[in-house]
């Protein structure tokens, strides 16, 4: 009786840790609440009025017509991904054609969005996150994990923290960071019955926190992205301050880990509230159902270990970057790293993975390219620039005014402006410039404004376009476009606040931020 | 798209020997572009005390009518040629006692090119302006405004020279205003011989089909009609 018991538990175990029943390049049906479902009907309208709105107007003194057109299709576009009346890819491509179409984008520029290399990097991450779940190292290192860290919601969602954290300062990009642990992720959850048919609060805690801490651990170093260093730049050409390598890290990865704390602690209770029966694996067999499972996969397999040497190679690439153009005479970029991988992969007799194996989310390249597109058109047309200027020109700021309030504001706009961007770069290139002006206009010192305000650079959480690892883990479906909005409103908010007090504290004694 | 390519080339001849090498400290012109194809320019130059007469200034080539010089007493302005190169000489007497701001105004032509043909895809006509300074001169600071016809909108920027990269905190050229009507303005510093600043720009004339507007709200209000099952069904699955 016993025997035929613990059977069943595990053929249902089984069954749970079976990935291949959640394809990434296959879109789920979920049933809409009631809410999604007005919102999907109001949305089609609204959008199509803030457009109309938009492009119709008169164009404002600073802005090219192409820069108006521009914010016209992004603005249509941003309302339906938040509404969905039409799925998110589809807008894309209503978008990829308003841009066209409106004169804001030419048409060979729209189309060769797709040729960026966050696509490529995104495709060939696709591949080699399958070569996780195909080889069972998946399974294994969330089962290990799941054992170890007891099986409950809260420690597994730190163990998690944990292990972003380990791994920022080792391997600089976010999308290789994502693309290692969202197959861990994918067991863990459909282990705590979170799929993407039916994703469970403990699903969208578990993938928006590890979308928070690989984006937020970058902000820890100065290194953690090529936009960190370019605020940096700024601040030493514009601003006549240097930053070090150390200065950055004092002071802000401090802010990063509390960050991360806190979002650790409000995720499951106040954001998404798992509730009690969701807090643990739900296996009839329990935690000893997860040992034998594991046992039962037995010492590391000739593929497993295959599997861990072209991962290996290609995590090598990214670790050592800084080292290899003196190893090689030049530098082996992430998306070629990774592409390396993919080929020893698919290589016959050598390789892992037939390409019927990669599981590659198209209906998300094409998603994630229209979001290129708009961005960049935003960009290149003047728009975003016109639109920040126009931001810092409205503030009004006099000559006297408190140097705290203008701090929250520096703070507040560069953090909510990601909302708007699709590139940390371009980003930081609108916006330190700004801040430095500001803070020279008013005679502050500038580095007391543009580093906080270059902190909140790697803050890329609000929206499955925000930056590269986004798309990665939004392409589970384990929650929202809404759900990510949600969660990257409240988490930034948490980090204008948690910048605010680091200020007023800790920056001070580090001579930041000058004193009262 | 390139639709029509009109240079507006500034070119600054070699100066009298008098002010060779001298150090202006400003030079600002403004191009007037009108719909019916003519075009005004106004040029204003600072001078530093001393300044000999006469005074060469760029001129692209091409006549200059109805000229105005003010700021120095008793000026005078006309088009000379010497050799291939073109100079709008202002003549004065003696040299200048104080520092003073000349300003030059007048209808330039041939008129302007680009609004004589038909506009191209969306309307849009293609300029190209250029500032040369051969002179062995320096001008701390180049400042150039070309202000489009009324009721006309500059669509995009194509490139320019500085060119704005993206470690640069801003670009050298903005998109401005002038009596109401866009222009677009480019600036540099400390030009000296051999120096060249330039914009390439696409405008059209802004105008939004009223169409559009009516096509906007029909497709909004089918939407509303035809998805109504959307909130009145209890479960959608999508």
């Amino acid at each position: 009786m016993t025997t035929v018991a613990a059977t069943a538990d595990l053929a249902s175990l089984d069954e749970l840790l079976d990935l291949e029943k959640q394809k990434l390049s296959v879109i789920p049906k979920r049933t809409a609440s009631r809410t999604e479902r007005w919102m999907q009907y109001l949305g089609f309208p609204v959008g199509l009025a803030v457009f109309g709105l938009l492009y119709c107007a008169p164009t404002p003194i600073g802005l090219t017509a192409s820069g108006q057109a521009a914010v016209a299709c992004f603005a249509l576009a941003l309302t339906w991904w938040i509404t969905e009346p039409i799925p998110t890819h589809v807008t894309s491509l209503v978008l990829m054609v308003l841009l066209v179409f409106t004169d804001a984008w030419s048409q060979d520029k729209v189309l060769g969005v797709l040729g960026l290399d966050v696509i490529w990097l995104n495709v060939m991450a696709f591949i080699l996150s399958a070569i996780l779940i195909r080889t069972n190292l998946a399974k294994r290192l969330a089962l290990q994990l799941l054992v170890r860290f007891g099986g409950h919601a809260g420690t597994t969602l730190l163990a998690f923290v944990l292990l972003q954290l380990a791994l920022a300062p080792l391997i600089p990009a976010t999308a290789a960071r994502a693309v290692m642990t969202l197959p861990v992720m994918l067991v863990i959850a459909a282990l705590y019955q979170s799929s993407a048919a039916h994703p469970t609060n403990f699903g969208k805690n578990l993938f928006l926190q590890n979308l928070l801490g690989i984006n937020i651990f970058s902000s820890g170093f100065m290194t953690g992205s090529t936009a960190n260093l370019i605020a940096v730049g700024f601040i030493l050409t514009m601003g006549g301050h240097r930053v070090y390598y150390t200065d950055w890290m004092f002071a802000n990865l401090p802010v990063a880990v509390i960050a991360m704390a806190i979002a650790w602690w409000m995720g499951p209770r106040f954001l998404f509230q798992i509730a009690d029966v969701d807090a643990r694996p739900r296996l009839s067999g329990g935690m000893e159902a997860l040992r034998t499972q594991l046992r039962r996969l037995g010492p590391l397999t000739f593929k497993e270990r295959k599997g861990i040497a072209i991962f290996g190679l290609v995590i090598f690439f990214w670790v050592t970057d800084r080292f290899q153009a003196g190893w090689f005479g030049f530098s082996v970029d992430p998306v070629m790293a990774a592409m390396v991988g993919v080929i020893i992969t698919f290589m016959p007799r050598i390789g892992l993975l037939s390409w019927n194996d990669a599981d590659i989310p198209w209906h998300l390249m094409i998603f994630s390219a229209g979001a290129y597109a708009g961005g960049l058109a935003l960009d290149q047309s003047g728009a975003a620039r016109w639109v920040v200027q126009n931001v810092f020109d409205a503030l009004h700021f006099g000559r006297q005014a408190n140097f705290w309030v203008v701090y929250v504001i520096v703070i507040a706009v560069n953090m909510y402006s990601h909302f708007f961007f699709t590139s940390k770069t371009m980003r930081t290139i609108i916006m330190i410039p700004f801040v430095i002006g500001v803070a020279q206009v008013l005679g502050f010192p500038p580095v007391s404004l543009a580093l906080p305000a270059a902190f909140t650079i790697d803050w890329v959480i609000g929206l499955p376009v925000s930056a590269k690892p986004n798309l990665i883990l939004f392409s589970t479906s384990q929650y929202s476009l809404l759900d990510n909005l949600k969660y990257g409103f409240v988490m930034t908010t948490v980090g204008i606040g948690l910048l605010t007090i680091a200020g007023l504290t800790w920056f001070r004694v580090l001579g930041i931020t000058p004193g009262f | 798209m390139k639709i029509l390519l009109v240079v507006l080339s500034m070119v600054i001849g070699f100066a009298a020997p008098s002010i060779a090498a001298g150090l202006f400290p400003r030079y600002a012109e403004t191009v007037w572009l009108n719909a019916d194809g003519s075009t005004r320019l106004d040029v204003e130059v600072d001078c530093p005390a001393g300044t000999p007469a006469p005074l060469r200034l760029p001129w692209s080539g091409g006549a200059l009518t109805g000229v105005t010089v003010s700021g120095i007493d008793g000026a005078t302005a006309a088009i000379t040629v010497d050799g291939e190169r073109h100079y709008m000489v202002i003549t004065f007497s003696g040299s200048l006692a104080a520092p003073a701001t000349v300003r030059v105004s007048g209808a330039v032509g041939p008129s302007f090119a680009a609004m004589q043909s038909p506009p191209k895809a969306f309307g849009n006509r293609t300029i190209t302006y250029r500032f040369l300074n051969t002179t062995p001169s320096d001008f701390a600071a180049i400042s150039s405004q070309i202000v489009l016809p009324d009721g006309f909108v500059v669509t995009a920027i194509a490139d320019s020279d500085p060119p704005a990269t993206e470690s640069s905190a801003a670009p050298p050229f903005a998109v401005t205003s002038r009596d109401g009507r866009h222009a677009v303005s480019l600036a540099a510093s400390h030009v000296g011989f051999g120096g060249a600043i330039s914009v390439t720009f696409r405008f059209k004339e802004r105008n939004v089909s009223p169409g559009l507007r009516i096509a906007l709200v029909l497709l909004g209000a089918a939407y509303l009609a035809g998805f109504r099952s959307l909130i009145s069904s209890p479960d959608t699955v999508r």
